[in-house]
């Protein structure tokens, strides 16, 4: 069952041009996003940095409203909501950032952090509430004794299990992760990346999980969306991202990731040459033309639809299935 | 004995601060030989970054190196004054960090930030360092060098500053370079592409590198061999088939299993338990203990050092030794 679906989303923002320029210009963070999140399913977003994955993400959370484009939560539109109804939502709907500790209010303590949320939708009574953040910390992997203690007090993988403690907080249906282990420490990250996981099976939770990490994307999501310059390239199942992907964009993501294992014989392999071009102007046709090594002329002239080419995969790729990797 | 550049030997470098004493760097020794790019892993906080300031006299007190040497040609740096010591970076030694804007002058041009370096070091004419400047900027892969010199750092992308970065260390043919995160700043497509231009420079320029780094993935694509550093002492070395195929120590065992890959098929990951140990209170056994899974009695007993569990496979643990010695009876 469709959890949260999202038509023709945009998103523009306005660049101050500068001092002596006349007008401003238009960034195009998110232009024309349908994309569509199951219910208990995590949905992988993956792209490089500028690409407007985390624009995208605080587009659902409703933390930005978009400038066109509609977005359904449970079959209702939530797109212009505000007042009582957007109160609600954000019960339904949480987010956990990527810097663990600019998104806790130093001055409070965990117990307050956790239990604030509980207190503004008036779950229970003081005596249930702190009850209901203990079970929280433990959850999250916490000692009940820290409930007491300041966000300082504790290390970057700590701090972020908080974080997930908050979110969880009014039991929500789906959890917008913004590249939530990219600050922590190897070691760490896989604690939290297992977290996140086990939470999703006990409370039946669907996560937008958005990372520029391709492997922790590949291990975290059921599904994975590819997105560049505002535009999703590509959604297909995460187990077939690595073998049935076929967007040049994705298989240039793919081959970029840095493998821990010892490579056999001499390896230069394709290397995706060029920089992620300015949101400001995206080239004309597809977007990706002026980096992709396989451009044909049709892809200078024409902006490619995203279609589908087998059962749940989808491709903006004129010539996707046209040629060998 | 193999040819070495440099030589680190049991290296002790420690903070005074109003909390105590961080005791960054505990005995850690290494080589490196002409052209051999040794990775650097650990996690944040362990001490890599430390280690390589202290290899040139960076380290500005409270920090202070108060033993061991780093011998570059039989001539030991930690013994040099400052004068001498800038002589020797830049040109002997070359540095490129994490973060290329902080590193570039602001106000200065591409061009002079490069031309300066190379006459301060050497007796040339500036427009023959202005040439120099554009051959090393056209071979680090970047597109009209001529062009480039008039811009300014924040004129460029992130990419392109770290070409500059590192266009400028090697704008002195250093014997070693030592590079800290050289990529971690930069995104995936990026980073690929400085990584296959940092492998290619290092066959042209036959330059040793010292590469840090917290990403086993990047260690794995660029490195000869790898020294894991784990509470500012060094718990394993050796090649990259040593420490990726037959890894000994616990914690790089756990390291490696605790990375997501693309073909994955476990559904879960094995962190590591706990988190590393605060540098303030080490304890004098050994540190990894606390998350060990292999715990046995005899680690409470002392801080096990480096031993040979290979042909230049370096092992710092108790247990690792004990078990090859099963593995070897049965």
């Amino acid at each position: 069952m469709t959890l949260l679906q999202t038509e023709d989303l945009i998103k523009y923002y306005t660049a101050d041009g500068g001092l002596f320029s006349r007008g401003s210009l238009k960034v195009h963070a998110v232009d024309g996003v349908a994309i569509k999140i199951e219910r208990g399913e995590t949905l992988g977003l993956v792209g490089e940095s500028g690409c407007g994955k985390s624009t995208l993400g605080r587009l659902l959370a409703r933390l930005e409203d978009p400038d066109a484009g509609k977005i359904f939560f449970d079959s209702q539109e939530i797109t212009g909501c505000t007042g009582e109804e957007q109160r609600l939502l954000r019960s339904k709907i949480q987010i956990i950032f990527q810097d663990s500790y600019s998104s806790l209010d130093p001055r409070q303590t965990v117990g307050g952090i956790i239990m604030e949320p509980l207190a503004n939708f008036g779950v229970g009574n003081r005596q249930e509430r702190k009850e209901k953040v203990a079970k929280l910390l433990e959850t999250v992997g916490l000692e009940p004794t820290h409930i007491s203690r300041y966000p300082h007090e504790f290390s970057g993988g700590q701090r972020q299990r908080i974080n997930i403690a908050r979110a969880l907080a009014l039991t929500p249906e789906l959890i917008i992760c913004d590249e939530p282990v990219s600050s922590l420490d190897v070691s760490i990250r896989a604690q939290i990346l297992n977290l996140l996981k086990k939470l999703k099976d006990e409370f039946g939770l669907a996560y937008l999980f958005i990372s520029h990490d391709l492997s922790a994307v590949s291990y975290m999501a059921d599904r994975i969306a590819v997105m560049y310059l505002g535009k999703i390239v590509e959604v297909l199942d995460a187990g077939g991202f690595t073998s049935r992907s076929c967007h040049p964009y994705s298989w240039a993501l793919l081959a970029a990731v840095p493998v821990p294992e010892v490579r056999k014989g001499d390896f230069e392999r394709e290397i995706l040459y060029g920089e992620p071009p300015n949101a400001v102007n995206p080239p004309d046709g597809c977007r990706f033309h002026p980096r992709c090594p396989r451009v044909k002329a049709i892809c200078r002239e024409k902006e490619p639809e995203l279609r589908e080419v087998e059962d749940g995969h989808l491709v903006a790729c004129h010539l996707a299935g046209q040629f060998e990797r | 004995m193999r040819e070495t550049v440099l030589e680190v030997n049991d290296l002790y470098t420690r903070f005074r601060t109003r909390h105590g004493e961080v005791r960054a760097v505990n005995g850690v020794s290494f080589e490196i030989a002409p052209g051999e790019t040794l990775g650097l892993v650990g996690e944040s906080g362990c001490g890599k970054t430390v280690t390589a300031l202290s290899l040139v006299g960076l380290i500005d007190p409270p920090g202070e190196i108060y033993s061991g040497e780093v011998l570059l040609d039989e001539q030991n740096l930690l013994e040099l004054n400052r004068k001498e010591l800038r002589e020797i970076r830049g040109k002997e030694i070359a540095f490129v960090f994490q973060d290329p804007l902080s590193s570039l002058n602001p106000v200065l041009s591409i061009g002079t930030q490069l031309t300066e370096t190379i006459i301060a070091h050497e007796r040339v004419t500036r427009d023959a360092a202005r040439l120099r400047a554009v051959d090393l900027l056209d071979r680090v892969g970047l597109p009209g060098p001529e062009k480039l010199l008039h811009r300014y750092p924040f004129q460029l992308s992130g990419g392109m500053r770290q070409r500059v970065m590192i266009a400028m260390a090697l704008s002195l043919h250093p014997r070693i370079l030592i590079a800290d995160e050289p990529t971690t700043a930069l995104d995936v497509t990026v980073q690929a592409q400085i990584l296959a231009e940092m492998r290619r420079l290092k066959r042209e320029f036959g330059t040793a590198i010292l590469l840090i780094t917290h990403d086993l993935g990047v260690v794995a694509e660029l490195a000869d061999s790898v020294a894991v550093m784990y509470a500012g002492s060094i718990v394993e070395m050796g090649s990259i088939q040593d420490i990726f195929e037959r890894p000994g120590h616990p914690y790089t065992r756990a390291l490696l299993k605790s990375v997501p890959r693309l073909s994955q098929s476990s559904t879960f990951l094995e962190p590591v338990k706990g988190q590393p140990p605060s540098m303030l209170n080490l304890p004098d056994n050994c540190a990894f203990l606390p998350r060990c899974p292999q715990a046995k009695s005899v680690c409470y007993e002392g801080k096990p050092q480096l031993q040979a569990l290979g042909y230049h496979h370096l092992v710092a643990c108790y247990c690792v030794g004990a078990e090859r010695q099963e593995a070897i009876m049965a």
